[in-house]
């Protein structure tokens, strides 16, 4: 079977149904270190406890601090608990390892695409930790608070979700790919994991950074990840800012998209197989 | 027609030069230098549709790094290619169909499925259908002998074991061109030989176009007519395996046991021998000959021989592949 020319868009247009094979092994990845996911619960847990009692300290007797109430306040930061659960991408380092060993070479040969395969991959393992909202939100329920906003603003804010799962997988789609030129990609990975966590506003919100930090934090791209996101849940962005931190982040998407797409037509060329 | 074409094809790497001395690994990080890697300086050939060509070289040569190029892995620095009319590193998944491959040091089975679950997985990625992925398997099943361990996970498969199920991946969906690197590494004879019927079954009666590396010869003899030997990224040698025999050990070596009786009339041979006959070895009952072909036949020889004494032994042996090959490795020129 001589199958004719195709493009070399790295999208693709025809759906290969092994793709789904991929996505479910991507499923199983999820659940293939037990431990490591419990852990992962209990971090995310562990983290929401500190940040509210820090939270709670620095509120004291005060209702309202910028007009950010303390129940506000617990409610974005049990948000975002839940949204760094949600969104927890392994594609970076699933690139490095098969950089590393060789084994994109064997990833190279099938009649999917490179990246197609990746995002498969990762799509199945983050479908996989979806399932254990079961366990996690109850306990986010328990611990802090999810109060949810008027029908309209959850609507959007699936649709930011959604925006932000797909900026995130970019920026680490990016770090993975770094490893066609850095070979190991461990300093690159904590480093836009501790800053990505910080301007993404786990700790605190963008509206208390002070002013220069803000302004930092607006021009980079992981605001758009749970920042964004978790104002749109909790009521602080509504209206114009709503819809305009919904533009941030598809602009934001566009950008890292086409990104991707050149840094990989670059990293072809640098590809070195390790092990012969 | 052929089926894979390559015009003068280069690969470059550029890598950083590591810095030696004290504090080397420190000072590695801030240098800047870098060293470029010819591992392919300079490759044409051409692969007929039904062929099985050897591609041969010492290691290092450029041998995978040509078949990397070839599969679509890696994209050259320069010359150009078509594989079944499709330069390869910009048709990925078009090209992907077209082939098999297989590469012996890795696997391109999933290590936690068992060999029939990688098998299926591999039949949806080039979109078989159902029946036509039986047949397929039923086939393979049968000619790999696959039945004993189709259920195994492949991390418990034997090497052997592991490199049938790769094959058998290699061809399932039925590809007109097969690439091997290596497929018999670390492998006992008996699954060796295993492959190589396999291999040549394929080529028989697919008409599958197959290239080879391989470092054992026995693959070289017993599958590939054609050979192509490459060194430092260049083609030393593209012709019959024939040829090379011909041209570098053109002689036979015959060697003759006579009876207990024939002693006296061994050594009296030995007097009057043929001309393009010498002797290599001579020790009581037992003699080796050198024969050229082109100037007296072997049964001449065995003839006089025979003539004089009882024969209790008789071996004509053709020179091994392997010194041949360790002359040209070692000569590294270019074989006109």
């Amino acid at each position: 079977m001589i199958a004719p020319s195709q493009s070399r868009s790295f999208l693709g247009r025809t759906f290969n149904p092994g793709l789904l094979d991929v996505f479910r092994m991507g499923v199983r990845r999820t659940y293939a270190f037990r431990t490591w996911l419990y852990l992962g619960i209990l971090q995310v847990f562990f983290q929401l406890l500190l940040v509210k009692a820090v939270w709670k300290a620095v509120y004291g007797e005060a209702t309202q601090v910028n007009g950010v109430s303390v129940d506000t306040m617990i409610t974005y930061l049990t948000v975002v608990g839940m949204i760094n659960f949600m969104i927890y991408p392994i594609i970076a380092d699933e690139i490095h390892t098969r950089i590393d060993d060789g084994q994109v070479a064997v990833d190279m040969v099938r009649p999917i695409g490179f990246i197609r395969q990746m995002l498969a991959l990762e799509l199945g393992h983050s479908t996989g930790r979806w399932l254990l909202l079961v366990v996690v939100v109850p306990g986010l329920l328990l611990l802090g608070s999810l109060a949810p906003p008027s029908p309209g603003a959850f609507a959007v804010f699936l649709l930011s979700f959604g925006l932000a799962f797909a900026v995130s997988i970019q920026i680490w789609l990016l770090v993975g790919l770094s490893a066609f030129w850095l070979l190991n990609i461990g300093g690159m990975r904590s480093m836009v994991g501790l800053i990505g966590s910080f301007f993404a506003g786990s700790l605190i919100p963008l509206w208390f950074m002070p002013g220069p930090l803000r302004v930092i934090s607006e021009w980079l791209p992981f605001q758009a990840i749970a920042f964004l996101p978790a104002s749109i849940y909790v009521g602080q962005a509504t209206g114009t800012a709503m819809w305009q931190a919904i533009g941030v982040q598809a602009l934001w998407l566009a950008l890292l998209a086409l990104a991707v797409g050149r840094v990989w037509q670059m990293a072809q060329n640098r590809l070195v197989v390790q092990g012969g | 027609m052929p089926i894979i074409q390559a015009n003068h094809v280069a690969k470059a790497f550029t890598r950083t030069k590591a810095v030696d001395g004290r504090f080397s690994a420190v000072r590695t990080l801030f240098t800047r230098a870098t060293e470029t890697i010819h591992a392919v300086e300079d490759v044409s050939f051409s692969v007929d549709e039904g062929e099985i060509v050897g591609y041969l070289g010492p290691n290092g040569a450029g041998k995978s790094t040509t078949i990397k190029i070839l599969t679509g892995i890696l994209v050259p620095t320069a010359g150009q290619i078509a594989v079944a009319g499709l330069v390869p590193w910009e048709n990925r998944e078009a090209n992907a169909m077209n082939i098999g491959v297989v590469f012996g040091q890795r696997t391109q089975l999933w290590w936690a499925l068992p060999l029939q679950e990688s098998l299926r997985l591999i039949g949806r990625m080039y979109r078989m259908p159902e029946d036509a992925y039986r047949r397929s398997l039923d086939q393979l099943t049968e000619l790999l002998d696959m039945g004993p361990f189709l259920q195994t996970p492949v991390r418990q498969l034997s090497l052997g074991q592991r490199m049938r199920g790769d094959l058998a991946a290699a061809v399932l969906y039925r590809p007109p061109i097969l690439f091997l690197d290596e497929p018999t590494v670390g492998l006992d004879i008996v699954a060796k030989e295993r492959i190589r019927a396999f291999i040549e079954e394929i080529n028989r009666e697919r008409k599958t176009t197959v290239l080879l590396t391989t470092h054992d010869l026995e693959d070289v003899e017993r599958l590939c007519k054609r050979i192509i030997i490459i060194d430092h990224g260049r083609v030393l040698f593209d012709g019959q395996a024939n040829d090379l025999r011909r041209r570098y050990a053109p002689s036979r070596l015959v060697d003759v046991t006579v009876s207990g009786e024939g002693v006296a009339a061994l050594s009296g041979v030995l007097g009057a021998l043929p001309a393009g006959v010498s002797v290599v070895s001579h020790e009581g009952m037992r003699a080796s000959f050198e024969v050229q072909p082109e100037r007296v036949a072997v049964s001449d020889l065995i003839a006089a021989i025979a003539a004089r004494t009882p024969i209790a032994d008789l071996a004509v042996r053709e020179p091994a592949m392997e010194g041949i090959i360790r002359q040209i490795y070692e000569a590294r020129e270019v074989i006109a």
